[in-house]
């Protein structure tokens, strides 16, 4: 079942063109995969980023000046030499051809292709706001977003969206010196990552950190003469001297609507179980792909560094030609150390979240609050679809691996919920719903011994 | 893990080891590597199996399970288990006084000096049964006064023994309390061990300083060999004694008192070699007793057709003259039966003068030399064999170094038995390792008198008896006094106990390997520091496995003669 | 390996991983008392077996890492932690099926079992006391297995 080369015709094998649209996760993932495959087909990788290999998630560490540039890549210098791969960064595609199967740069060029995927990720959403393009508002997505950030001189920031970018965000500013406030629509923090109560906790610590936070109030306009000098909110004004945009992202679906590709209902493109678009030969991954999401048996777009990794890895494995199908994304988040409180969590945060779910029945949350932790657990159907641990998330894997196989667990809800929850505990589930697992991933698990 | 690499140092040890490995013989050294690598909890005192809800540890690296089940946590458990060792070691004391008081009830014996046997006797019993308080007349003042005032002064078994053991069962405590518990039974051994000497010497005589043979070539090619083993009572000792001089049989000891007035015996060995006699093949039947003796010697006895006879056994000759007229017989038969066997007995043995003590040491001739600067310290060498080291190699290298510089040198019991195989005991050899000083000062003390002196035979409560004699006639409290005590390789629970009280006396006890109390920081504190507060003497325990003799021999000599305020400047002191 | 017939739950390896590989002392006796607490990289827990890190081919904790802490040795195939890069975020602690990675407060560090690939053999398999713990090849499917 190993090496399956590249495609035969007639007895010779013949090379396939590789194009990867996309410098992060996504692509690099593929393109390993790829790599790992077909070790001789030549790959040509387009980004319009001029730094490459960096990783997004890492940004605010590099604004809060505790990681310098070459710390921020997750990959070596070498990387493309070694995997024999011709980078053309700072390139942006114009276009995809599907029928003549050519990809037409920025600048003219084109480069005909076998296979493509677009892993063009997301755009930051820039909320339609007055005043929006004053001086010293920025989002936060690419490098040149995060040297424009580090190099504002302001002293009060406000961070507009608390989700994961902007509470890392303002955390970073804060540890920069500056006064910072956080503002967020809707009445909590982190409000796809936490629920309230956990969203409570996180909330707090980040004010004992001494950042101001105003939940469940709008950003209605920018004041400023030139340069932004304040925040008019639903209740009040902010003053600032800067702002960080960190609402959303929005997949960048541009190339894909040109080129007639079809785009899902939640504007991601739209990809069949082997990550292949509505156009043969053309593949999408990462954040702009909208894939079924396990825990809420939908599709659904999750914007997440590791789906971005499994899917870059199935669309590459697919397009070298070994068919393997992507078992689904679900959601999840680690905010690790950075807040001070280590907090995780995946699949769905509240049993009415899932939009597909028929009756309350099916549904069951079981939580435990402590003076410092919370852990909640959320099952559909006797399966686990969620998971959130806040300041008790060793062992969070095992939680991933229920989720990810949807094993049924509703016998053993005291087990998952105890402090002293280990592999061992779960074992017998893993024997029991072994189909699940495909062999070489169960071979693995049991290699322990067992 | 720590293999050792030499096993022995004895050299005619050394020969039978290849025998044994080729006869598929297992010897200590063999069931020691099988044990490797031993449980870290345990080691450290990190463990405890007091109750059926357990055994319980407390992990250091994880969160847990750092307390007992019932609460007991890390630094009670690691205290718990000295106090486990110093109970077992005190019970070893009060057993032999036990034994050799009603040996001297039975009157099987003509006491020699009738009056003091009654009246120490008198004190045995009232030990055993009551609160004995007799040694407050004989021990120092300060002594007593500043183990009352610390609430751990001797009452008796009821209270040191029985109370102690009672910590393990439960009760809101401390480290500290715990500790202090430890001492006071500690006490009650000190107070047995020396009620035994006392007693043994009024029936039995006072030893002199004694010639004996050590070391394997003691054995006879062409006569019945008896090996006494272990400790057991010296009545029934001088019975077999008797009886084998009258029958031409050859007796020798192994872990046992060497000096029984008026007999002595040569010695075959010390603990860590004690199943080589029985493969010279010339051993024709060993008598043992309990404490001291391994329960190999069967295998390895049975290997070359020796039996062995207990003097403990539940169904036991009560008798003594019967039993060893039985003993001697059954080894003249041995003998008879066991000519086929092969008898490699390994020629050369070591010459020792043993048995120096009260008025041969003469503590004022040593506290005078001190005085005048002649000797720089005294250091005394108690302890066995502990497989974990190169048999006799640390004692060994330790005596040369402090004999070189000047450091008086007394050893007892096993201690001696080591010391001796090399030559240390041997007057000959004085010159040979004596510091010039050192050596004018013992030549001055006789000229049979060797570079070690041994105080007896580790039964005898003698180096008890020899610190107070020092304080009598120092007229200081011994903390004040160059002395400390050194245990190169300890192994029993008798020295664990012995080394408490020790400490207890005021003497700076260095003791190895570590006792298992470093798992507890408050426990290290406890022997280092407040030991150092309330007793002026600390309980050093070294938790590096692989330091080398002469760097211990440094650390030691250092403490002795360089240290500052502690009376151990080498100066001359008024 | 770990034979599971013949583990008796006696926490050896834990000790020894913790004093051998994260102590600073490198000796029992002192990495007892040291702060911060050492971290064993393997784990018995609830039942009588020890778990290290599988050294996965398909690494979960591999993919996850944002910034390439997470490595795999190209020789021996091990996946170790670069410790210098980790920014502590936790991605891969909720990767890892094992829950064998320790999301470290203490040392700012994921901490996971590398297999000991700075020493000659895993210590957790020389101290195993029933030698539960073996290092064995398997050729299955896998290049070598623990």
């Amino acid at each position: 079942m190993r090496h399956a080369p590249c495609v035969f015709e007639k007895g010779k094998e013949i090379k396939m063109r590789y194009v990867i649209i996309g410098g992060s996760a996504a692509a690099i993932s593929a393109l390993e995969t790829i790599r790992s495959i077909d070790r001789d087909s030549p790959i040509d990788l387009f980004s319009d980023e001029t730094t490459p290999l960096f990783s997004r998630v890492l940004l605010p560490y590099y604004i809060a000046e505790e990681l310098s540039k070459p710390l921020l890549n997750f990959r070596s210098a070498d990387f493309f030499e070694q995997n024999k791969v011709t980078p053309h960064l700072g390139v942006r595609i114009r276009q995809i051809s599907v029928d003549s199967k050519v990809v037409h740069t920025e600048s003219g060029d084109q480069h005909p292709f076998d296979k493509v995927l677009m892993a063009t990720g997301g755009n930051p959403i820039i909320p339609p706001i007055e005043g929006i393009d004053k001086e010293g508002i920025s989002p936060l997505k690419t490098m040149a977003d995060a040297e424009r950030i580090y190099h504002l001189k302001g002293k009060k920031a406000v961070v507009i969206g608390a989700g994961s970018v902007g509470v890392e965000s303002c955390i970073s500013l804060k540890r920069r010196g500056m006064e910072v406030t956080l503002l967020e629509q809707l009445g909590q923090v982190l409000p796809t990552v936490f629920d309230d109560e956990a969203a409570f906790i996180i909330q707090e610590r980040i004010e004992d950190l001494g950042i101001k936070t105003v939940t469940g109030q709008r950003a209605l306009r920018f004041t400023g003469n030139g340069h932004v000098k304040s925040v008019i909110t639903d209740s009040g004004e902010i003053e600032c001297d800067m702002v960080v945009l960190a609402v959303g992202v929005k997949p960048a679906i541009e190339l894909a609507q040109k080129a007639g590709i079809e785009i899902g209902s939640l504007g991601g493109i739209k990809v069949n179980g082997q990550m292949m678009t509505s156009a043969l030969n053309v593949y999408a991954a990462g954040d702009v792909a909208e894939t079924y999401d396990i825990t809420r048996e939908a599709n659904w777009i999750n914007a997440i560094w590791p789906c971005a990794v499994e899917q870059g890895r199935v669309a590459g494995a697919n397009m070298a030609g070994r068919e393997t199908p992507y078992e689904g994304s679900f959601r999840r988040n680690s905010i690790g150390n950075f807040i001070g409180v280590p907090a995780i969590s995946m699949g769905l945060t509240r049993a009415d979240t899932c939009s597909s779910c028929e009756s309350g029945e099916e549904f069951q949350e079981i939580r435990k609050r402590t003076k410092d932790t919370y852990k909640k657990l959320i099952l559909k159907k006797g399966r686990l679809v969620g998971a959130i641990l806040v300041g008790v998330t060793q062992k969070a894997g095992l939680f991933h691996i229920l989720i990810k196989k949807q094993i049924p667990v509703s016998d053993y809800v005291p087990m998952l919920m105890s402090r002293n929850l280990n592999f061992m505990d779960i074992l017998p589930l893993i024997r029991r719903y072994a189909d699940r697992f495909t062999e070489t991933e169960y071979k693995e698990i049991m290699d322990t011994g067992l | 893990m720590e293999f050792i690499q030499k096993k022995t140092a004895d050299t005619s040890v050394e020969h039978f080891l290849s025998k044994a490995a080729e006869s598929e013989i297992p010897l200590v050294w063999d069931r020691y590597e099988g044990q490797l690598p031993e449980c870290g909890f345990c080691e450290t005192g990190l463990s405890c199996r007091d109750c059926l809800q357990g055994p319980c540890i407390s992990h250091p690296f994880r969160d847990s399970n750092k307390t007992g089940i019932c609460g007991k946590e890390r630094d009670i458990l690691a205290v718990q288990s000295l106090l486990r060792l110093v109970l077992k070691g005190t019970i070893t004391y009060l057993d032999r006084v036990s034994d050799l008081a009603k040996g001297i009830e039975s009157k099987e014996i003509k006491p020699k000096n009738k009056t003091k046997t009654d009246q120490w006797l008198k004190e045995a019993q009232s030990l055993l049964q009551g609160d004995g308080t007799g040694f407050k007349k004989e021990f120092p003042r300060p002594l007593i006064r500043r183990w009352e005032e610390m609430g751990i002064s001797p009452e008796g078994i009821a209270r040191d023994l029985f109370k102690a053991f009672q910590k393990f069962e439960g009760g809101i405590t401390d480290a500290e309390e715990t500790l202090l518990w430890s001492f006071k039974s500690s006490l009650l051994g000190c107070i047995a061990h020396w009620l035994y000497g006392r007693l043994k010497r009024s029936a039995f005589g006072e030893p002199a300083p004694t010639r004996i043979e050590v070391n394997l070539g003691v054995l006879k090619k062409e006569s019945p060999n008896l090996l006494l083993c272990g400790h057991f009572s010296p009545v029934l000792k001088r019975k077999i004694a008797e009886a084998a001089e009258k029958n031409g049989v050859h007796v020798s000891v192994v872990c046992s008192d060497p000096l029984l007035p008026p007999f002595h015996f040569p010695v075959a060995t010390n603990y860590g070699s004690q199943e080589i006699p029985c493969m010279t093949g010339a051993v024709d039947l060993i008598v043992v007793g309990d404490q001291w003796v391994n329960p190999s010697l069967m295998r390895v006895a049975k290997e070359f057709e020796v039996s062995i006879l207990s003097t403990e056994g539940l169904k036991r000759e009560r008798n003594p003259g019967r039993f060893a007229g039985k003993i001697v017989d059954q080894t003249k038969k041995s003998f008879d039966f066991r000519r086929h066997i092969p008898r490699d007995v390994p020629g050369g043995t070591e010459v020792a003068m043993m048995g120096f003590s009260g008025g041969s040491i003469c503590a004022k001739k040593i506290l005078g030399a001190v005085h005048k600067g002649q000797i720089r310290g005294i250091v005394v060498f108690c302890g066995s064999n502990n497989v974990k080291y190169t048999q006799d190699q640390e004692i060994t290298i330790l005596a040369q170094e402090f004999l070189k510089n000047d450091i008086l040198c007394i050893a007892k019991g096993e201690a001696s038995v080591a010391l001796a195989k090399y030559g240390f005991l041997n007057p000959l050899s004085r010159e040979k390792y004596c510091g010039k000083d050192l050596s004018a000062v013992l030549s001055s003390l006789g000229e049979e008198t060797p570079s070690v002196l041994d105080v007896g035979g580790g039964e005898d409560g003698a180096v008890i008896d020899l610190f107070l004699e020092m304080a009598k006639i120092g007229k200081r409290d011994l903390k004040e006094l160059p002395i400390v005590a050194c245990y190169p390789e300890a192994n029993r629970s008798s020295e664990v106990t012995e080394a408490m009280w020790t400490v207890a006396m005021g003497v700076p006890t260095y003791f190895w390997p570590a006792l298992p109390v470093t798992g507890s920081p408050k426990a290290l504190e406890g022997l280092s520091k407040f030991c150092e507060e309330k007793f002026g003497a600390m309980l050093h325990i070294m938790t590096e496995k692989k330091v080398d003799a002469r760097t211990k021999a440094k650390l030691i000599l250092e403490a002795i003669t360089g240290k500052e305020g502690y009376g151990f400047s080498g100066k001359p002191w008024k | 390996m770990v034979d599971k017939t013949r583990c008796t739950g006696c926490h050896q390896c834990e000790l020894w991983c913790g004093t051998e590989i994260s102590s600073a002392s490198k000796e029992l006796a002192k990495a007892i008392h040291e702060a911060p607490q050492p971290v064993p990289r393997v784990y018995v827990e609830g039942k009588q077996f020890a778990l290290q890190c599988r050294h996965c081919e398909n690494a979960p904790c591999l993919e996850a890492c944002p910034n390439g802490t997470m490595r795999r040795d190209p020789e021996t195939g091990l996946v170790y932690v670069h410790d210098p890069t980790c920014i502590a975020c936790w991605m891969c602690v909720m990767a890892c099926p094992f829950g064998i990675i320790n999301p470290s407060s203490s040392m700012k560090v994921a901490i996971k079992c590398d297999r000991c690939r700075n020493m000659g053999y895993p210590i957790c398999a020389e101290v195993c006391p029933t030698q539960a713990i073996r290092l064995e090849e398997r050729k299955d499917y896998r290049i070598k297995a623990f």
